[in-house]
């Protein structure tokens, strides 16, 4: 490294979710301090569904967050019906991935345009581009509005969904919702999606590579969302039970989010992961978007994080097509989804679900009248927050060998986080001293 | 939410924002409950907008508006529980010296952000209240209870003028 002296000090980053704290200490040329610090408050979740009987507890853990509350429903439900021994049926299936796709939809959209693209337009924040780039900013509007319309008519509500139960729906859409939802996104999602393809391919990411192990859920048959085993770049698939061979959180003593490693000195979870792990099972139309902005299935550009979120965007509003036209092929029938009987049994039900940041863990121990004795969610940002520091370490030599002074190098670790798409707030779990 | 908003139109929306788990910064959402309670002249729409003001305002985007009234916690620099009305229908007045509501960035953004899909009620009114404690925890402070009936008599008269 260029002999420098740089004194980073970012207190609460922005346009993150949560509370996270950049510290960079460059002495000589030499990096003294070089940390991600999260100061979050812990949620203490795992302890507050202990003694919470079966039905309640998708409704607590999808508070851990209004932005993958519908990851967190699902994952708990999942985690409850293997525990409870509870099958869903088809329909079930395919309304809760539709559900599913309308979250990834809504965090992708809210991260790409109002998150992470003003730093490529030189913006501050997305307001000032409400005046510079008013069609721009009048498409992310309109397709947070759509993926917002989307979680409600699946879910019940634009976050924190009311209708998912264990077993099924309280409520399901009609055929003829079902059709309209189809002829919006043929009409609406779509053309906006070209859009901003086109938008994307002008604002190229940040030259930076580190390839780290990647770790998101693998299904042979489908880009997997809703389960799957857990796959490694390195290391291959496991079941999802034997998550925690993969994850291994252990603390450290800067940060309330735990971190994590497997087979090197950190892993990353998330969209990158997830093209990286399952390129192949994209859509076509994905595929197409993907080889338009240079995304591989083996990319190593933490950046190219963002541009792996607009491809799942793509992928998630084609897929949607082929669950809707299933659906409507095969009709609905409210008696198929609609709170079935349960009997409570003592049991465990671990469930990995692929949310729009990563792999999320939701992992219940039942006694024999159905009540929580014991509880572990791992969060996708935890899993990510060694990375992030592993990142910093590699990424400020870069930037002050290309001549960066201190603005600009902040600037761009602040971009870095960003790219990773940090839900903090998620992330932060009790600390024993 | 699905306000179904093609072709509807309101005199009156009245919108309460905040977090009702932030103690007085819940003020808004408290105070559109107990509205919603009472009656109130045909046309007029109650809404809690939570912490969530951009999603109320993009379904109402498509609603013609006479008025939106917003009702949320203000710091002005006044004594808790005073109360400040904020005429916000002009886009461009940022900052009338009564100080900034604690959505601030948030709601003057929303309704930044909201016009560019459209929402233009015709006149844009923020009331607001002074907060006295800002804490974890469900429930105001008594201070700001007790201003609640003469918030709701301000809506009142605010929803009947012009």
């Amino acid at each position: 490294m260029k002999n420098v002296d740089l004194d980073i000090n970012v207190h609460y980053i922005t346009r993150v979710e949560g509370h996270g704290n950049v510290v960079v200490k460059v002495k000589e040329g030499e990096l003294k301090e070089c940390r991600w610090e999260i100061p979050e408050a812990p949620r203490f979740f795992e302890a507050m569904v202990r003694g919470r009987k079966w039905p309640d507890i998708s409704q607590i853990t999808s508070r851990i967050c209004g932005i993958c509350s519908v990851g967190h429903t699902t994952a708990s439900l999942r985690a409850t019906e293997k525990a409870l021994d509870v099958e869903i049926s088809e329909q079930t299936l395919l309304l809760r991935k539709l559900l599913l796709h309308g979250e990834t939809l809504q965090s992708h959209v809210l991260h790409v345009y109002f998150l992470a693209v003003p730093d490529l337009l030189g913006a501050g924040s997305v307001i000032p581009l409400a005046e510079s780039h008013t069609d721009a900013v009048k498409m992310a509007l309109r397709m947070k509005k759509f993926a917002n319309d989307m979680c409600d008519l699946f879910g019940g509500r634009t976050v924190h969904p009311i209708t998912p139960c264990v077993g099924g729906f309280t409520e399901v859409p009609t055929v003829d919702q079902l059709v309209a939802w189809k002829k919006r996104t043929v009409e609406e999602f779509v053309p906006d999606a070209k859009a901003t393809l086109a938008l994307l391919k002008t604002l190229p990411m940040p030259p930076f590579d580190r390839e780290t192990e990647y770790i998101s859920l693998h299904r042979d048959d489908e880009y997997a969302f809703y389960d799957g085993q857990m796959m490694s770049s390195d290391t291959g698939c496991v079941p999802e039970e034997d998550y925690l061979g993969m994850t291994n959180e252990f603390v450290v003593p800067h940060s309330f989010g735990k971190w994590t490693k497997h087979n090197r000195d950190s892993l990353a979870v998330g969209a990158l992961a997830r093209t990286n792990n399952n390129f192949e099972l994209l859509s076509p139309m994905a595929k197409d978007a993907a080889a338009e902005l240079g995304l591989t299935p083996h990319t190593i550009n933490p950046f190219m994080n963002n541009v792996a979120q607009f491809v799942e965007c793509v992928h998630c509003a084609e897929d949607s097509l082929k669950l809707l036209d299933q659906l409507i092929e095969t009709g609905i029938d409210p008696a198929l989804s609609v709170d079935p009987p349960i009997t409570p049994k003592a049991g465990r039900g671990v469930a990995c679900v692929e949310v729009p940041r990563g792999i999320l863990v939701h992992d219940y121990t039942y006694s024999d009248d159905g009540e929580v004795v014991a509880a572990n969610c791992v969060i996708p940002t935890n899993q990510n927050h060694n990375n992030i520091e592993r990142d910093f370490e590699a990424y400020v030599p870069q930037l002050v060998d290309e001549g960066k002074d201190s603005a600009e190098v902040q600037q761009h670790l602040e971009m870095l986080v960003r790219s990773y798409d940090p839900c903090i707030s998620c992330s932060v779990h009790l600390v024993e001293l | 939410m699905n306000l179904a908003c093609e072709d509807a139109s309101f005199s009156v929306v009245v919108v309460g924002v905040g977090n009702p788990l932030l103690g007085d910064e819940g003020f808004g959402v408290e105070a559109v409950r107990r509205l919603a309670k009472e009656t109130l002249p045909s046309g007029v729409l109650v809404l809690e907008g939570g912490t969530s003001s951009l999603d109320v305002f993009l379904d109402l985007g498509e609603c013609q508006i006479e008025k939106l009234i917003v009702v949320d916690a203000v710091r002005a620099g006044q004594p808790p529980g005073s109360l400040v009305r904020v005429d916000l229908t002009d886009g461009e007045k940022q900052g009338t010296g009564l100080g900034v509501s604690l959505h601030d960035l948030g709601l003057l953004d929303s309704l930044r952000l909201a016009r560019v899909m459209g929402f233009e009620p015709q006149k844009i009114v923020l009331l607001g209240v002074e907060p006295e404690k800002m804490e974890w925890g469900e429930g105001l402070t008594p201070r700001l209870k007790e201003t609640l009936p003469k918030v709701l008599d301000e809506i009142k008269k605010e929803i009947q003028s012009d």
